[in-house]
């Protein structure tokens, strides 16, 4: 299913001309010179094909015959390669390492093209005939400076010539020949394409991009150890065509510039659809939607912001997405896939086939369950995931977010399942610890409760006809606070800093004696006259919650506390916006 | 299918390992005819016999979770086993070795049901005193008072299996009316040919998988 998705993926891209897939027995590497050769083999200039200026170069991204998987060891790639490989000389100058690097490199290349009389391919192995590693740095600085070249790597060209070496037909037909000779691979059913008698391959290219993961890129399909093997099958029934068609399929999903990936936690998850569709590219705004005080740099992207936020806003209100994107086919499969590290291998953490209109379901589910009004306007009206979760951990730091807490999450988040168990005990402790509700830990509780708990209704803003205690508990609170603010202001530990996780927890302990101290900040904001309006509206909100409550209950459970921080998230806000309905 | 059986399975968790993810497994969507067939073996198998898993019905829908354990990257060196058997040994295997640890993910299924119709063949090793109907009986009757040979298995020792002769009609899918392919699955070893791997390409119908023959042409390696 994975690898097989995989597949028709890369199958896909190789039939869209602008998404530059690799081809089969090519890869797409960083290439930052090419060497300008004459037809003598001589050295006539070195190209700079970097883009980009100043500190910013960057290596061209260019279709090349496939890498080689280097672990330690010397193997070569064909025509092109580092400096060390073709020079036979790096930093370190003409070692006896680089110079059996260099042999390597001259030997693949004569083993491979033994047949082959292409005038640029000629001219490499001249070029190669001729070179003494030891006056590489003299040579090459001629041309560019040896510092930025003996790092990088290097490709070949014709002088007066267009187009490459490595890309002219005869040099490729040589290349592919050598790749369906190479097979001393034994011959069996691929479990992707069901073809029979067909080269499996040994070594899965590995995969980069997964945050976490070495940087040589881990394995999804390998039997690195004798536990991983049975009945002796030390290798996956995958054909090599296959094999490289998911893992560049992968790589190409994974790369820096993808835009169909998102890393959440220690997971990163990447997403395709079956078929091209027009909501593809974006979708990692619609699981993480950019911050809105982020101004676009382009108008392009403005005006995908903006359709993404209506897409959104769509979706969170139960309305069909294609109403407000009349072209979305909502019946094309997608899929999602979450990958781990673990040693050197990757694991698959999240793998999930859906059609986009259900997902966008989800999504709105999702969004629905977590819409709480805003603390301030500059707080995001979908909150990105990564927001969220800064909020469960010890000092606001992404590194302590709790795997598990992430893993959960994004889950209940696509699939529509139970948020993670723990999620309300661990935002109740950030808030007794921090004593502080905040916009992304109220919508948090809000969304556990409406989906774990199954409760009927929890408001988004302020509700003064709610009647459940634990709501009324948490507005109680928070006019208390409310009270001594105003009557001390600048007070160095607030009822808040002191009570907030007490009284939410053990209300018939605090409340109380909270409520006698009140009657002492009233009091001395009644001898003020310009404060006496307030000393009244308080103590009358006081009363009329005090009315609706029998009694201070002597514990409430975590569920109760949730909706006591609510209620008090709620009413605090409320403190700050009513003023204008006031009058 | 003069000689068919039903079986209910189900339990908790199951981990029908993909080959090409075993190291960190993920499991199938849904029960492969191999594990089908190890659990009837694991109620009732003799030489004589060779089971052949006719359909595999899924009742309840899939469902994915994750889990991490600390496993051991060896298998216990091949003679050990041996030796312990002639010598009459206790066999035990060290692990304590930090270098001999791996932690390993699984991707593997929740809460899964499932029923298997299956009927036997007989095999050339087949004597005399063998026919069906004795075969067939004693699986039944094992089956209906909960006996067997070993703990019948979801995929890995680790998860049980419950299991219940089906008598009655078969209940309906959570998946009728629907049509899913599945892609290619394994569906057997073929132990008699250097134990290459059979694959055939399951598509599950009203929540009905129809496994082919192992000795049907269109899966032969």
């Amino acid at each position: 299913m994975i690898l097989h998705a995989l597949n028709s993926y890369y199958q896909r891209m190789l039939d869209d001309p602008d998404a530059e897939m690799p081809a089969f027995g090519t890869s797409v590497e960083n290439i930052s010179f090419a060497l300008v050769l004459g037809e003598d083999g001589s050295l006539r200039n070195i190209e700079d094909l970097r883009d980009g200026e100043g500190n910013k170069v960057k290596p061209r991204k260019m279709q090349v015959p496939a890498a080689v998987t280097r672990t330690s060891g010397v193997k070569a790639n064909f025509l092109w390669d580092k400096a060390a490989y073709i020079f036979g000389a790096d930093t370190d100058g003409a070692t006896e390492k680089n110079r059996e690097r260099f042999e390597a490199f001259n030997v693949f290349l004569h083993e491979i093209g033994k047949d082959v009389d292409d005038p640029g391919f000629v001219a490499v192995k001249k070029f190669l005939a001729q070179w003494n590693c030891s006056q590489a740095a003299e040579s090459v600085a001629r041309f560019q400076s040896w510092e930025d070249v003996c790092n990088a790597n290097l490709v070949f060209r014709l002088d007066g010539v267009p187009g490459f070496i490595h890309d002219r037909p005869s040099v490729q037909r040589e290349w592919l020949k050598y790749g369906q000779n190479d097979s001393a691979a034994s011959v069996g059913q691929c479990l992707i394409s069901g073809e029979e008698n067909v080269p499996l391959a040994g070594v899965h290219t590995p995969i980069k991009g997964v945050r976490g993961g070495q940087t040589s890129g881990g394995y999804i399909v390998s039997f690195n150890a004798s536990a991983f093997v049975s009945y002796h099958q030390d290798k996956a029934s995958v054909a090599e065509t296959s094999a490289f068609a998911y893992t560049t399929a992968l790589n190409f999903l994974l790369s820096s510039y993808s835009r169909q990936k998102i890393s959440i936690g220690d997971t990163t998850y990447i997403f395709w659809a079956k078929r091209p569709t027009s909501l593809e590219p974006f979708l990692a705004d619609v699981f993480e939607p950019s911050e809105a005080e982020e101004e676009p740099a382009e108008q392009d992207d403005r005006k995908t912001a903006k359709d993404i936020h209506g897409l959104l806003k769509a979706v969170r209100d139960g309305k069909k997405p294609t109403d407000f994107m009349p072209d979305l086919e909502t019946d094309v499969q997608f899929y999602i896939l979450g990958l781990a590290p673990n040693a050197a291998r990757l694991s698959i953490r999240f793998w999930q086939e859906t059609s986009l209109g259900d997902l966008l379901e989800k999504v709105g589910q999702y969004y629905r369950e977590l819409s709480m009004v805003r603390q301030y306007d500059s707080e995001p009206e979908f909150p990105p995931l990564w927001r969220l979760l800064v909020q469960t951990a010890t000092l606001g730091k992404s590194e302590n977010i709790s795997p598990v807490l992430a893993g959960g999450l994004t889950r209940a988040m696509l699939t529509g399942c139970p948020y993670p168990q723990n999620l309300l005990p661990v935002v109740l402790d950030r808030i007794r610890a921090e004593h502080n509700v905040t916009y992304f830990r109220a919508a948090l509780l809000k969304a556990y409760l409406l989906r774990n708990t199954k409760m009927e209704e929890v408001p988004v803003s302020f509700d003064p006809e709610r009647k459940d205690s634990p709501y009324l508990l948490g507005r109680l609170f928070a006019v208390l606070e409310k009270a001594q603010e105003e009557a001390i202001p600048g007070a160095n530990a607030t009822v808040k800093d002191r009570y907030l996780g007490a009284a939410a927890a053990t209300p018939q302990l605090v409340l109380p004696m909270l409520l006698k101290n009140s009657a002492n900040h009233i009091a001395k904001l009644r001898k003020d006259s310009d404060k006496r309006g307030r000393a009244i509206y308080l103590d009358r909100m006081i009363q009329d919650i005090n009315g609706e409550l029998d009694d201070y209950p002597t514990t409430q459970n975590a569920q109760e506390q949730g909706l006591f921080m609510i209620g008090y998230y709620h009413q605090r806000k409320n403190f700050f916006t009513k003023n204008t309905q006031e009058g | 299918m003069a000689y068919g059986i039903k079986l209910r399975v189900w339990g908790d968790y199951a981990c029908f390992t993909r080959p090409e993810m075993k190291v960190e497994r993920v499991s199938y969507d849904v029960m492969t005819p191999s594990a089908a067939r190890g659990i009837l073996e694991a109620i009732h198998w003799k030489p004589a016999t060779r089971w052949v898993v006719d359909k595999i019905h899924v009742l309840k829908p899939i469902k994915f979770d994750n889990v991490r354990r600390n496993e051991v990257s060896s298998k216990i060196p091949k003679p050990n086993p041996a030796t312990v058997m002639r010598e009459n040994k206790q066999l035990y295997f060290l692990v304590d070795d930090g270098k001999n640890r791996q932690q390993r993910a699984s991707t593997l299924l929740r809460n899964v049901e499932y029923v298997i119709e299956a009927h036997f063949v007989m095999t050339d090793k087949a004597g005399s005193e063998d026919n069906e109907g004795k075969h067939l009986d004693i699986f039944n009757r094992r089956a209906r008072k909960g006996q067997f040979f070993h703990q019948p298995c979801l995929g890995c020792r680790e998860f049980p299996a419950s299991f219940e002769l089906l008598d009655d009609e078969i209940p309906v899918s959570c998946y009728a009316g629907q049509e899913k392919d599945l892609g290619y699955m394994l569906l057997d070893i073929d132990f008699a040919n250097d134990m290459t791997p059979l694959f055939f390409r399951a598509s599950m119908n009203d929540g009905i998988i129809e496994p082919p023959s192992p000795l049907a042409t269109e899966v032969c390696a």
